[in-house]
């Protein structure tokens, strides 16, 4: 469906820096975006989290805005990846579910052990996780084969299939840390091209610019 | 005695140059005696230096000398108040003043938000300290700006990053019990009431670098935590701890006391539990 012509004229105002046109976006579509996180969540600080970081995304992701998308479904489609994401983040420790009221929620418990649906929520998660990064990387290494590029494969299994760091990656084979740096880097721009295949821009996902080194 | 520490004669006001020019000022209190080596100690979003001079002078009693670098933008640094490029310059700024300053890796101590970039620290280079001692850490923050506010300061960051807003900690009850001590936080001229919308951004940022944080720590790790306190998670702030820091982490809960422990009235226990803690890593 193509977006209404409000929320095209929204877009554009937002886009030039317009704070009323912000404040509108959000006043339409926080309420809806909260209670579909919140369902699943069940936890007022982390829905409004998940809220904040798709706000966040979106407003990322605006410079390179596809306005023949519907900005319902695309806010709804950030919400949702965010959302998958925290599931996935807390099936690993998971919050106990605890009845609204901010009392409770400021006693939140770590519950060590998942629900069956937490438990198959991951799993589905994973195995979509698999199946995306076994085409990835199958593509990868064929691409890499053609070229005989077998040092940047064999730095790749170091890291990922061994879990060896950097360094000593580095060492074993005899590049610079960089080299193994750089072969890292190109790689995991290539599994956010992944994410643009799933119809969504990386630039709504800028907490994944901000992993850690390990 | 004037705890804002211009005026302490106990110690000097030093400086250092960050590798983009930006001149950080910080409180270098020498070691009483033999000398154990040096710490460094970092304040929260809204404090300074200043707030700490009782611990600092503590801990230079019993042999440490204390190295307490302020913030860039924060407490004894005017320029660019309330802001920063990135959090990455702050743990830049960090990184830098310990390599330059320390001989060897020294115990940080990190108090409320300074706890999450001493953490983060660690993160980008490992083995940079000796070990965290992490006082009342924001790594789980109770309190934070309603989500409206939030969503304001996004689009803030993007087409005015230097719009300032106020930090939601403005009642200093959520600090302390003492009147004493709620009324020098009111008072403080150095205190940073207000940060802008790219600081308070980059500080969501840092939250995102924290909690993709999977590397263990393996140095010693204290975390003090108070009872009483209504800025921090301290459940979450715990379960965060131990599963980043399983093998190395000491907790101590102080039930009665407040956010900060340095302006609890019996400090005695607080203070104790520090020396011994950098006196273990000191061994380590």
């Amino acid at each position: 469906m193509p977006p209404s012509d409000s929320d095209r004229l929204l877009i554009e105002q937002i886009r030039a820096g317009d704070s009323r046109a912000w404040e509108t976006l959000i006043a339409r579509y926080e309420g809806r975006l909260l209670a579909f996180v919140q369902r699943r969540l069940r936890n007022r600080t982390i829905a409004e989290d998940v809220v904040q970081d798709t706000f966040v995304g979106f407003l990322n992701s605006l410079p390179n805005f596809d306005e023949r998308r519907e900005l319902q479904t695309y806010l709804f489609t950030i919400a949702s990846h965010k959302l998958t994401d925290q599931l996935r983040r807390s099936g690993r420790n998971r919050c106990k579910d605890l009845p609204e009221g901010s009392d409770a929620i400021l006693e939140v418990q770590q519950d060590p052990a998942p629900t069956a649906s937490s438990r198959f929520r991951s799993e589905e998660r994973q195995q979509l996780e698999r199946a995306a990064l076994t085409r990835c990387l199958g593509q990868l290494i064929r691409q890499w084969q053609e070229r005989g590029d077998y040092q940047r494969l064999k730095v790749l299994e170091l890291l990922w299939v061994k879990g060896m760091p950097n360094r000593e990656v580095a060492l074993l084979l005899k590049v610079s840390e960089q080299q193994v740096a750089n072969y890292r880097f190109a790689s995991v721009k290539k599994l956010s091209e992944l994410i643009r295949d799933a119809g969504l821009s990386a630039d709504v996902f800028p907490e994944l610019q901000e992993t850690p080194p390990e | 005695m004037n705890p804002i520490a211009a005026t302490d004669s106990n110690c000097r006001i030093e400086t250092f140059q960050a590798s983009d020019g930006y001149e950080l000022r910080y409180r270098l209190y020498p070691a009483q005696g033999p000398s154990r080596g040096t710490v460094v100690y970092v304040h929260g979003i809204q404090s300074h230096g200043g707030w700490y001079v009782a611990s600092c002078r503590h801990l230079a009693g019993v042999g440490w000398q204390v190295a307490f670098l302020d913030r860039r933008g924060s407490g004894l640094n005017e320029r660019e108040r309330g802001d920063c490029p990135s959090f990455r310059r702050l743990i830049a700024d960090l990184d830098e003043f310990i390599r330059a300053r320390c001989p060897q890796p020294p115990p940080l101590i990190a108090v409320s938000w300074g706890g999450k970039l001493a953490v983060a620290l660690e993160q980008m280079h490992p083995g940079r300290t000796a070990g965290l001692a992490l006082l009342t850490p924001g790594l789980c923050p109770r309190i934070r700006p309603p989500l409206r506010q939030r969503l304001r300061i996004a689009l803030s960051r993007l087409i005015r990053p230097t719009r300032r807003f106020a930090i939601p900690l403005d009642d200093p009850e959520l600090f302390t019990a003492v009147p004493y001590w709620q009324q020098f936080i009111r008072d403080d001229p150095l205190a940073l009431r207000q940060a802008t919308a790219r600081f308070l951004v980059e500080s969501v940022r840092l939250d995102w670098f924290l909690r993709r944080c999977r590397a263990k720590l393996t140095i010693p790790v204290l975390l003090a935590l108070a009872g009483q306190d209504r800025i921090i998670d301290n459940r979450r702030t715990r379960d965060f701890l131990e599963r980043l820091a399983p093998e190395s982490l000491l907790v101590k809960e102080y039930p009665q006391a407040q956010h900060t422990l340095e302006f609890e009235p019996d400090t005695e226990d607080f203070f104790r539990d520090l020396s011994n803690w950098l006196e273990v890593s000191r061994k380590n």
